[in-house]
């Protein structure tokens, strides 16, 4: 009897305790920095791309917390390893967020930003990314997903216009990754060319990522009879490799690949291989956008040496989450502490802001958000002169 | 036909590269009883040195080759002492354990050291692509496929006409039989590492200029180990056929049966041989292990 009526005591105090903690948890908390969690690549295959992503981001930061942060608060970026797998991405996912209280969440990659869908679903956080897969919007529709650089379907529409409109080609190869970028990318392009020009591709090959050779693949399209290939494509050490064999093959044909192909490790791995191919990129250098040249002034001096589209977008993102930090008002001063709003509440805050953001100028272009929660609306064609990638046209999307 | 010249070409260059990576795993078979896997790590490192002596140094190239030889055939030894040696006496799984925990190492340490960036090597051959008859020969295919075939025939008169190579081979057939024939059965399994060090460093200073030096050069293992099985583990020149078998099979199944899944092929191969023949084409030359 005793026991029972003990047990009934601690349930007691326990619902309690439940009832009472709510209250509490709905307090504003004291804080000493602005959380932002980011789940990157830093070891792993993928290391490389992860600390360009990440050179961004801390460059990004770093001028934010040095005009005042947050309403004063700075930012703290609080990093979690993907290892560059998907296992990796929901595992690091999951610690960074059952550990960290972090208002805004990023990460990359289509495949990843899949992977994760059902955890950010559950936590709801805004969570920021790259990734460029058409159907992370037209599919997973996740209200928390914001997407800062141009989705494929928009790219794919310019690359096949480009290839007919202005290459003038009409017998069109498509060579891409066999992952959720390349099979969605070849798919939109594909898709595109059939209904505004009535072209299929002659010939369509694919590859999985890592493959050392590709001359299958290219020999496969060379007596296809192409004019012309596209390709999707994220490893540069892919891309360098395929640029190389492309030229020794003897493939004479004009060459129009995704944004990797014009980066600055790929343009290094390839050298002169990549001297007259076209690539759909995130910006130009020439563009006189003073966002863009002062970003690119920034890189230099801290980096020294030229950025490229894997650190543009990343920096984007920090801005444009301190931005909306700001409009949301998740933060406030009391006395000579920092309060922040109960973190449900503020990632809520954050997203709404994220929503409601129209004309950011950030470095690439001016952030407005759509009906998709695509954040960004213009791309640039450049053609690879002397290695280095030189602008064709810059194309507003809207 | 020119296709198909070109497809051989290709299929032979990379058969070459698992032909001698296969060769250095076998000689660990054979003398260890083990199986390394740790081979792919050790190829990949050849891959980073083989930037440190070329790019770095600059150094020419058959200069090169014996420094990168002399530090492989070092790091062999350290490498039979460190992880081998302590676990002689133990199950193989412990073993084929520490292999795998060496190759996490060595991926991680050499982005530590050298960087996460993929480097570029320059090539042996640094004249354009050769065009004949419609046919394109990459000159590094070329100094691969040469160089390779000099190092394997090397190894064959090594193996089969020099004393201390039939040492190692006593010692691979029986190493109790051998250590009562006076021959230091420890310091022959030393120089086999050695060798099969300084093969995977070989292996990895030619396709560093094809693949660029990274750790995916590593994933090379798995179609080594194919090719081990394929042309029979424990037999030299059957793991030289085997090499040349993945590579061909690779090129032509890419090609005209799906290139999506080119580095399938390889255990597509693997599981047919473990099937139908697991002693593969060149059975062992001893009927039993003990």
């Amino acid at each position: 009897m005793k026991r029972w009526i003990g047990l009934l005591l601690v349930l007691l105090c326990l619902a309690g305790g439940m009832a009472v903690f709510p209250a509490f948890a709905a307090e504003w908390t004291p804080v000493d920095s602005f959380l932002i969690g980011v789940v990157n690549h830093m070891t792993g295959p993928l290391a490389l791309t992860g600390e360009l992503r990440k050179r961004g981001h801390e460059l990004a930061a770093e001028e934010v917390n040095s005009s005042g942060g947050v309403a004063g608060l700075p930012i703290k970026l609080v990093y979690e390893d993907d290892q560059g797998t998907n296992p990796g991405a929901v595992a690091g996912t999951r610690k960074l967020l059952a550990q960290q209280p972090v208002v805004a969440f990023i990460i990359e990659r289509s495949t990843m930003v899949n992977a994760v869908h059902p955890i950010i679903q559950q936590e709801k956080v805004p969570t920021l990314f790259g990734a460029t897969a058409w159907s992370i919007s037209s599919e997973l529709k996740n209200p928390w997903f914001f997407r800062m650089r141009v989705d494929d379907r928009a790219t794919a529409a310019i690359m096949a216009k480009f290839l007919v409109e202005e290459l003038k080609k009409t017998k069109v190869a498509a060579l891409y990754a066999a992952d959720v970028f390349g099979e969605g990318g070849n798919k939109e392009t594909a898709a595109y060319l059939k209904e505004k020009y009535n072209l299929t591709p002659v010939n369509s090959q694919k590859y999985t990522s890592g493959t050392k050779d590709y001359t299958a693949q290219l020999l496969a399209i060379k007596s296809s009879g192409a004019d012309a290939i596209y390709a999707w494509g994220t490893n540069s050490e892919d891309n360098a490799i395929i640029l190389r064999q492309f030229k020794q093959l003897g493939l004479n044909m004009d060459f129009i690949g995704s944004a990797a192909y014009a980066s600055a490790i790929s343009l290094d791995l390839a050298g002169d291989n990549a001297n007259g191919i076209y690539s759909v990129y995130d910006f130009a250098f020439e563009d006189t956008r003073p966002q863009l040249q002062a970003w690119i002034k920034a890189y230099r001096a801290k980096y020294k040496e030229d950025p490229d589209f894997w650190n543009l977008y990343t920096y984007d993102i920090v801005k444009l989450v301190a931005d909306a930090a700001k409009r949301a008002g998740i933060v406030r001063k009391e006395g000579d502490r920092f309060v922040q709003m109960p973190l449900p509440e503020a990632r809520a805050a954050l997203a709404k802001a994220l929503r409601e953001t129209k004309g950011f100028a950030g470095a690439q272009g001016d952030y407005s958000a759509d009906e998709y929660q695509n954040m960004i609306h213009n791309l640039a064609v450049v053609k690879i002169d002397n290695r280095k990638a030189k602008m064709v046209k810059v194309i507003k999307l809207k | 036909m020119a296709e198909i010249i070109q497809l051989t070409v290709s299929g032979v260059a990379m058969g070459v590269i698992y032909a001698l990576a296969a060769l250095s795993i076998a000689l660990i078979y054979t003398a260890g009883g083990v199986v390394n896997f740790c081979q792919g790590g050790l190829v990949m490192l050849g891959g980073y040195f083989a930037f440190t002596v070329l790019t770095a140094w600059r150094l020419p190239y058959p200069l090169a080759l014996v420094v990168m030889m002399a530090i492989m055939g070092g790091i062999g030894l350290v490498f039979q002492r460190l992880v081998y040696y302590p676990l002689r006496y133990a199950h193989r799984l412990m073993f084929i354990i520490a292999g795998i925990g060496m190759s996490v190492f060595l991926e991680n340490i050499v982005q530590i050291v050298w960087g996460p960036a993929p480097l570029v090597v320059r090539p042996m051959l640094t004249m354009s692509t050769l065009n004949i008859g419609g046919v394109f020969l990459e000159p590094q295919a070329v100094a691969i496929v040469v160089v390779t075939g000099a190092i394997l025939l090397f190894e064959h008169y090594f193996l089969r006409h020099t004393m201390v190579g039939k040492m190692t081979q006593a010692v691979a057939q029986d190493k109790d039989a051998a250590s009562l024939m006076g021959i230091n059965v420890g310091r022959m399994i030393a120089i086999t590492f050695l060798n099969s060090t300084i093969l995977a460093g070989i292996a990895g200073v030619l396709i560093a200029p094809v693949f660029y030096v990274s750790v995916g050069i590593g994933s090379i293992l798995l179609k080594a180990f194919s090719a081990c099985v394929v042309g029979g583990f424990g037999n030299a020149s059957g793991t030289i056929l085997g090499g040349l078998i993945v590579g061909l099979t690779e090129a032509f199944g890419a090609r005209y049966f799906s290139p999506q899944y080119r580095d399938a092929w390889s255990f597509v191969l693997l599981i047919v041989f473990l099937l139908f023949r697991p002693q593969g084409i060149f059975r062992e030359r001893i009927s039993e292990k003990a």
